[in-house]
């Protein structure tokens, strides 16, 4: 379970500029919630709080009953690795490494490389890419990158899986496929997903639509 | 230990698949610096162990036996015979020879018209048979020919004192050559005329006059004597210091010198050659850091976004700056490898086969495994520093900014 306690968010600068003016709310494990809202309401912002990427100016998040925030740096990225998985818009994967090796690297870095080898192969199995393995990025789609980065991010059993626009550079078939991931593994592996988009019958397809505008909710609604 | 791993791996890949020419460019450049480390670095020794060898084979010998200092100041050794002989029975001694020094203005009337050129210096009575055995000086003959045993009243003679082969002394005789006639005047008062009947080079200005010793018996009225004796030893399989010590057991009351402690006004150019030394290598490996640094910091630069990224999935700063510290450590690895080949393996070979022709002998690359080894320490420490600072620069760089800019 997430808890958001006042959570408030501004960029420094000449003019500082606040792109979170107080959050709360709840997220509880296994629901599938959508970020919606116009450019610069605030959601990647959010969605970089709660994923432990940046810092917030104020405020509190509590996952499971850790305080999060209160984490050394050290522990953060520790706490991302084992905890969090991220799927980003621009597939962010390593160009050096094929598909399995982008997928194993964060096993690896937690020390369970051998391990969880056959893991790697059936998530990139269960993104349809079993026969990718060991294709480097350049020699992917869109798509298929996006979906070794899901698998990436789901490699090290995360509790919350944190997608930011994840479908906007895909098309409408591959960005189908990315949902229906999703739901699956939602609804299969009850994982708690927390996914930005600007696409309204995306958001559909979630349990709970959060909108925001200018860095407040101005809706909270269950689907 | 993970750690390390996942920052190897990192690395490795990021070497295998990462751009070919940059890679090639960054070898090329360090294996430079290390072969210019190893290259400057053995011609400075090369020339250090040539001023050694040319002062022992000259000059000084290994070993000099010089009469007694206390409690009282003797001029001479007596009963050099038998000095000599017990040396000679030390097991490693291979030849010695007895020296007189004696001291004299030699004069020279060049165009016979009365006006006389004078140089003052040091007037060497040697036995020249016993002397070629411990010393080279028969081998330096430019002009005319080295002395014989029985010579009473010919000399051998400096050319930088003979004047006219473009060494620079402080004073020479204006053009002295083969055949003509000197007038030495010894410090005792004794005055000879004597016929010049070798020139030898003299480039590294020893700036002597040697006559026989039988005729500077003569000269000094004694028998049986020196001023020195030299010594050769086999200094290949024992070191100096234990002959020194040997003889100075047979011969308590005279002084022992090694030719280290003869090296004179050299100490301080040989201290120079080794200075130069240093500072060439360190600038050579200052340039190979500098190299790895920059690329390292552009590659880490380009790879901002990358970075960002693993570091939000989960993947530690120090996995990260392990793993530019690897790839700069292959690259010093790939560089010393390299430069190693083309140094040891092509231009000393090269070079020892065709050494390069100095004044006062031929010069080879010397490498010794103290400048080699700290070479390649030095390498990899340059490629230490270069891979951290800059990786260490762009890891620490929020997440945020990193992959969004």
């Amino acid at each position: 379970m997430i808890t958001v306690k006042n959570l408030k968010k501004t960029y420094p600068g000449k003019v500082p500029t606040p792109a979170l003016k107080g959050l709360s709310f709840i997220v509880q494990s296994g629901e599938f919630i959508a970020l919606t809202g116009r450019s610069g309401s605030g959601k990647s912002t959010l969605l970089h709080q709660l994923g432990l990427l940046d810092n917030p100016t104020e405020g509190n998040i509590m996952i499971d009953q850790t305080d999060v925030l209160a984490l050394s740096d050290t522990k953060k990225t520790f706490y991302r690795l084992t905890s969090l998985g991220y799927v980003f818009q621009e597939y962010a994967l390593v160009a050096e490494f094929t598909a399995l090796e982008n997928v194993l690297l964060p096993a690896m870095a937690l020390g369970n490389h051998n391990d969880q080898k056959e893991r790697a192969k059936e998530l990139l199995s269960l993104v349809g890419l079993e026969e990718r393995l060991n294709y480097y990025p350049n020699e992917l789609s869109g798509g298929q990158q996006q979906r070794v980065a899901i698998a990436r991010a789901l490699i090290n059993h995360p509790k919350i899986l944190f997608a930011d626009e994840p479908t906007a550079n895909l098309d409408t078939a591959s960005s189908k496929t990315v949902l229906d991931i999703f739901l699956k593994l939602n609804k299969e592996e009850k994982l708690t997903i927390i996914m930005v988009t600007h696409e309204p019958d995306y958001a559909k397809l979630a349990q709970r639509n959060i909108e925001l505008l200018d860095g407040l909710i101005i809706k909270d609604k269950k689907q | 230990m993970h750690d390390l791993r996942t920052a190897a791996f990192i690395a490795y890949k990021s070497i295998l698949k990462g751009n070919k020419s940059t890679f090639i460019l960054l070898i090329f450049i360090l294996s430079l610096s290390f072969l210019n480390m190893m290259f400057i670095s053995g011609i400075l020794n090369g020339l250090e162990n040539l001023f050694y060898r040319t002062i022992i084979n000259t000059y000084a010998s290994d070993v000099a036996v010089n009469p007694q200092e206390k409690p009282e100041l003797k001029q001479f050794i007596l009963n050099q015979n038998e000095v000599q002989a017990e040396i000679q029975s030390i097991p490693g001694v291979i030849a010695t020879t007895r020296r007189y020094s004696l001291a004299g203005s030699i004069s020279f009337d060049k165009d016979k018209n009365g006006q006389f050129k004078n140089v003052s210096g040091a007037i060497i009575g040697i036995d020249p048979t016993q002397e070629q055995k411990v010393l080279t000086l028969n081998n330096l003959i430019i002009s005319g020919h080295y002395l014989s045993d029985t010579d009473s009243d010919q000399i051998l003679l400096s050319s930088a004192l003979a004047g006219g082969y473009g060494i620079p002394a402080p004073s020479d005789l204006g053009g002295a050559r083969v055949g003509d006639k000197v007038q030495i005047t010894y410090s005792n008062g004794v005055m000879k005329t004597y016929t010049i009947k070798g020139i030898y080079n003299d480039a590294i200005g020893i700036f002597e006059t040697f006559i026989t010793a039988r005729e500077a018996e003569s000269v000094l009225n004694v028998y049986n004597s020196a001023s020195q004796i030299l010594v050769k030893t086999d200094i290949d399989h024992t070191p100096i210091t234990t002959y020194q010590k040997r003889i100075q057991q047979l011969q308590s009351n005279l002084k022992i010198q090694t030719y280290l402690d003869l090296l004179g006004s050299f100490k301080s150019f040989l201290d120079a050659l080794n200075l130069i030394s240093v500072i060439v290598s360190a600038i050579s490996v200052l340039v190979a850091a500098i190299t790895i640094f920059v690329i390292i910091y552009v590659n880490a630069i380009n790879k901002r976004k990358q970075i960002g990224i693993l570091k939000a999935i989960g993947i530690r700063q120090t996995i990260i700056i392990w793993s530019y510290i690897f790839q700069s450590l292959f690259y010093a690895l790939f560089g010393v490898i390299i430069g190693s080949f083309i140094v040891f393996l092509i231009i000393t070979p090269l070079l020892n086969k065709y050494p390069i022709n100095v004044e006062f002998g031929y010069l080879y690359l010397v490498h010794n495994p103290i400048t080699i080894i700290g070479g390649i320490i030095s390498m990899f420490l340059a490629g230490l520093l270069a891979g951290y600072l800059p990786a260490r620069i762009v890891a620490r760089q929020n997440i945020i900014k990193a992959i969004w800019g």
